[in-house]
This record gives structure tokens, C-alpha cells and sequence, in this order.
């Protein structure tokens, strides 16, 4: 595994550090403090080094025992933690649950993951890398390529097979990377790669400075409250949060608004079941799907690629809550047939229906003052 | 947690019945019998009821919302009969149905979405308790505006687009469907 990744370092250091002098296996060394030198059995367990611009990089090194590398670099991380720059980014890898790796970029596209043997990943988040993972950057330079033979059975899961249906002209096979190869039967040629996470941009990239100004929709936006560490943005069908020292995304929800829901890759940081508890009867992971709640929708999931592959159930954004203001868009009733000769409005109270529940609202105050029924 | 809220939901219904001798039928919906609101329901999903051979439902089947249009929901949909799909610039329907243009495409559908069981007096309702207009929410997270003109209900999207409603209250098993004339878009979001 450690080969495979030095191996895949090597190649990423290549690609992503051009200018960089490379000093072989593990190492490697850039210009003008853009790099970062990390060496193997330097008994220093950690180290604090700063780049231009005043930023503060927390960089852990080893000595090739994962073990006592974590508890020297936890005891160090505690002495650096006053100061709240840095900042706990933890990649939770759901291929090997193990690996909640503390990660730290060197450079644009390379990382350190401190107990895997400081060994460098190229531009790939943590546990993707062994799933086939490929940095952007080399994903698209299969365009126009020949489909490589490995790839001509590499069906798409059912549930996006009828999305993206195999015609007398292109036939879609599935890509690496989080992308899809859409191929020109007569020439076998890869045509496209249709991106099946948010147009490519995946966390450990730095957040495009073009999207900067990209809000989250009004709707949405209580749920994604800028902190002191991360802000919120708005593009390609997703949010993404954005670590503000490092202007790295740290994690991407899809907006089924913005339509990458179906037929995208669920992100790493979905790993857990957290359908909300109205629905949980109805969607519970079983052996052909597990069910992931994202603000918008609850998606039905392939376990084993991870693709999304269907839409279980709407919800609105926005829900409705005991003591908030019924929000705007809920001035009409809208109880379930069923259940509108037990609620229905009169002057003291009004009902409405929002994901799952009927609530119970003030008319004078226009509050929600509670929630009446679970109906799912 | 269920309990509690079942409880709540007896004490509510206790207090609903218990009332009502004292209430008028001025709190029943339209003074309709309460047959309608239960049996009345159709037997099928708002999934299986639309038709299969139209543009919506393509629309729909594209955007992998087919399938939960066929789920518990309950769901409002406004189903922009062919007609509105012939009114778009050219090119623009198929546009969509790329699988590029997914998110758009979803953007859209999620727009004529509306949670919950709407009927066409309810809106009737809102529109003269808000003065002349009701905002309505959708699931893709924007607004409709409806207004009455002549006898009927308009929508107007965020572009300022109308769409009458032509044919109200189809009831389904899980949700209402009315159907409407003119597609109605989200409001643009700056996309990269």
C-alpha cells in the first residue's frame, strides 16, 4: 500500500510540481518556500514552518513508525492547537474507517498524511487514491484517447444505466477519478468525461478564487453558517466549504436543486446514516442501498461505487421548526388529503405539512408552535 | 420521540372532535364532507398517473425524479402539459435532456414541485387572505407567486413568467397534481 502510494507521489509530484527539483522516493523539495522538505527518519516528530504570505503549516514527519509518529504528533499538535490556525480537517476515508488521517497540503495538489509513513499522495484525497482516484488534471487528458480495454466492461451501476443509456453512437462506461467516459462506439475513442462529483472539483482542492463571490441560495443558508474557520459557497450543483487558511474545500453537499444529485458520487464526508429520524422507518441502508440525507433530497445509494443513484424522497430546504417563523412559501394550506379532516385551519391554529410532519402554527404570530404529526 | 408526538397528535384530534359541535364548517375545507379528503385520493401515484407519453414525464425520468414522484411524499406538482414545452426557445427542451444538463433540468422540475397537498382552493384561499397574491414554496428552494385573473389561477416564476392553471386536482395517493400551461424557471444562479 505504502509502494503504492510513493509510487503514486512520485508521478503526482511530477505533475503537480514541475519546477520542483525531485530528490527521489518521499521527497521533495521546491522554491522559494513553496514546498515543503520531508524527510524520512528524522526523529523530530513534528514541526512548525511557515510559508510566504505568514501562513502557518503544520507539518508532521515520521519515522516510519505510524504508531509513535501519531502520539509524538498528537502531543505536538496539542502545544500548536492554541494557536487556531490550524486547522482539523479530518478526511473521514469510509473505504478504511481506520484512517481518519489529520492531513496536511504541502503544495497544490500534494499531501502529507502523517501515520501512512509521510507518504505523498498526489492531488487525491486519502483512501480515494487506492479506489482509482485521479487528480483532474490527468483525468482530462484522456479525452481523445483510446478507451483503454480494462475499461469496455466497466458497466455503469444500474440505477444511472438508464440516465446515461448506451445508444448507436456513444456508450458510457465507468471512468476513475469520479468520472465518466463517454465513448464514440465507431472510433472507441474517449469523447468526454462527464464528471460524477461537481464538475471534478473534489475536497483537498483549493476552492476556485473565480467562485468566490458564489453565495449558497438564500434557502439554504441557515444551513451552512459561516464560522470563523469555514465559509460556504455555491457552484456546480453543489456547496462547498472552504477552509479559510487554506482555501482548500474541505467538503462538498450536492444541492439537488442544482441537479448533480443523481448520477454523482456521494462525497467522502457522507459516509454516515443520517437520514432524518421521520424517515428512517422508510429508508433504512439494507444490502442493495443505503440512504444519505443532503438539504433538498434523501438519495438512495449504490454502497458499492458509491453513486447516487436515485432520488427516495424530496424535501424542502428549508424545513419547518418548533418556535421559528413559518418561512415564507407556507401561507397555503397543504395538509395530506388524508389528514385534512383532523387538521385544518381555523382562526386560533393552522396546519402545514413540511417533510414528513404536520405542524401546527400560530396565525397571529405566524409561528410554528408544533409539531403535530409524523405522517411518513 | 413518536410517541410524544402521536400523543400530541390524539390530544389534537381529541380537541378537534371534542370542538366540534361549537365550530361552524367554516374550518372544513370548501364545507365539503370529510369523504373527500379520505377515499377520494386516487389509487395510483402522481408517477403513474402522468402520462407516461409526455414531455414531463421524459422530463421527469431524466432527472431520476420519476421514481420519487412514485414515493410517499405527498407532493404538489404542476405538470406543464406539451403545449408549454413547445413554447420554449428552440432546442431548449432537448438541451435538457442531455445528461450534461442535468442540473438544470432538475432545476427546473424541482420548480413545479411544491411540498405537501395543495389543492386549488387552498391557493384560492391564500391569494384572498394575502390580499390578491399567495408566495408559494418549492422543492428546488425558490418561490411561486399565485394571483387569480378572470376565474382562474396564475403562477409567476422569478423571471416573471405566467402560467395558468388549467386543469386542477387530480388527486393521487401521495400528492395533488394541477396541470399548467407555460414552464416555469427558477430563478438563475451565477454557475461556473
Amino acid at each position: 500500500m505504502t509502494k503504492l502510494f510513493l509510487a503514486a507521489g512520485v508521478a503526482a509530484l511530477a505533475i503537480a510540481a514541475p519546477a520542483a527539483a525531485e530528490k527521489g522516493k518521499g521527497q521533495g523539495k521546491g522554491n522559494k518556500g513553496q514546498a515543503v522538505k520531508v524527510e524520512r527518519g528524522n526523529k523530530a516528530a513534528a514541526k512548525i514552518e511557515r510559508r510566504g504570505g505568514g501562513q502557518k503549516i503544520f507539518v508532521a514527519r515520521g519515522n516510519g513508525n505510524a504508531k509513535a509518529d501519531r502520539k509524538a504528533f498528537r502531543s505536538e499538535r496539542q502545544a500548536f492547537k492554541s494557536d487556531r490556525k490550524d486547522r482539523d480537517f479530518k478526511v473521514a476515508d469510509r473505504f478504511d474507517r481506520k484512517d481518519i488521517a489529520r492531513v496536511r497540503r504541502l503544495e497544490d495538489g500534494v499531501w502529507s498524511v502523517p501515520g501512512r509513513g509521510n507518504a505523498i499522495i498526489g492531488g487525491c484525497p486519502p483512501g480515494l487514491m487506492s479506489k482509482g482516484c485521479i487528480p483532474p488534471g490527468q483525468a482530462k487528458k484522456l479525452e481523445g484517447q483510446l478507451l483503454p480495454a480494462a475499461y469496455r466492461n466497466r458497466m455503469l451501476p444500474l440505477g444511472l444505466r438508464d440516465l446515461f443509456r448506451d445508444d448507436d453512437d456513444y456508450m458510457y462506461r465507468l471512468g476513475d477519478g469520479g468520472y465518466l467516459y463517454r465513448v464514440d462506439r465507431r472510433t472507441s475513442l474517449v469523447d468526454s468525461l462527464l464528471p460524477l462529483l461537481g464538475a471534478g472539483l473534489m475536497p483537498g482542492q483549493v476552492f476556485p478564487s473565480a467562485y468566490s463571490n458564489y453565495m449558497v441560495p438564500a434557502p439554504y443558508q441557515a444551513f451552512y453558517p459561516s464560522t470563523s474557520d469555514d465559509y460556504y459557497r455555491f457552484a456546480n450543483g453543489y456547496v462547498y466549504e472552504v477552509d479559510r487558511d487554506s482555501g482548500l474545500i474541505e467538503s462538498m453537499i450536492p444541492l439537488l436543486a442544482g441537479g448533480y444529485g443523481m448520477g454523482q458520487m456521494l462525497p467522502v464526508s457522507y459516509s454516515a446514516y443520517n437520514v432524518p429520524y421521520q424517515y428512517r422507518s422508510l429508508y433504512a441502508d439494507n444490502d442493495d442501498y443505503m440512504y444519505r440525507y443532503a438539504p433538498g433530497a434523501i438519495y438512495q445509494v449504490d454502497p458499492t461505487t458509491s453513486l447516487i443513484t436515485g432520488i427516495a424522497s424530496l424535501l424542502t430546504g428549508n424545513g419547518l421548526s418548533v418556535g421559528q417563523p413559518l418561512p415564507m412559501g407556507y401561507s397555503t394550506y397543504n395538509v395530506p388529503l388524508a389528514y385534512r379532516d383532523q387538521y385544518y385551519d381555523t382562526n386560533d391554529a393552522w396546519y402545514r405539512y413540511n417533510n414528513g410532519n404536520i405542524y401546527q402554527v400560530d396565525p397571529t404570530t405566524q409561528l410554528v408552535t408544533a409539531l403535530i404529526r409524523a405522517i411518513v | 420521540m413518536t410517541r410524544t408526538v402521536l400523543s400530541l397528535g390524539v390530544a389534537a384530534a381529541a380537541l378537534a372532535i371534542a370542538g366540534c359541535g361549537d365550530r361552524d364548517n367554516a374550518g372544513q375545507s370548501g364545507g365539503a364532507p370529510s369523504g373527500e379528503a379520505k377515499g377520494a385520493e386516487g389509487g395510483q401515484t402522481i408517477a403513474a398517473g402522468i402520462n407516461q407519453q409526455s414531455r414531463f414525464f421524459a422530463a421527469a425520468k431524466a432527472a431520476g425524479l420519476d421514481a420519487t414522484l412514485g414515493g410517499p411524499g405527498p407532493y404538489t406538482v404542476l405538470v406543464a402539459d406539451d403545449a408549454a414545452f413547445g413554447k420554449l426557445p428552440a432546442g431548449t427542451a432537448d438541451n435538457w435532456m442531455k445528461p450534461e444538463s442535468r442540473a438544470q433540468l432538475t432545476g427546473v422540475l424541482t420548480n413545479h414541485i411544491l411540498p405537501g397537498t395543495i389543492l386549488a382552493e387552498d391557493i384560492g384561499k391564500a391569494i384572498d387572505n394575502g390580499k390578491g397574491k399567495a408566495v408559494l414554496a418549492t422543492m428546488g428552494g425558490g418561490t411561486l407567486t399565485a394571483t387569480r385573473e378572470g376565474g382562474n389561477i396564475v403562477l409567476t416564476d422569478a423571471a416573471g413568467t405566467k402560467a395558468t392553471v388549467t386543469k386542477a386536482d387530480e388527486k393521487h395517493s401521495n400528492g395533488v397534481v394541477h396541470h399548467i400551461d407555460t414552464l416555469l424557471v427558477p430563478a438563475q444562479r451565477a454557475e461556473g
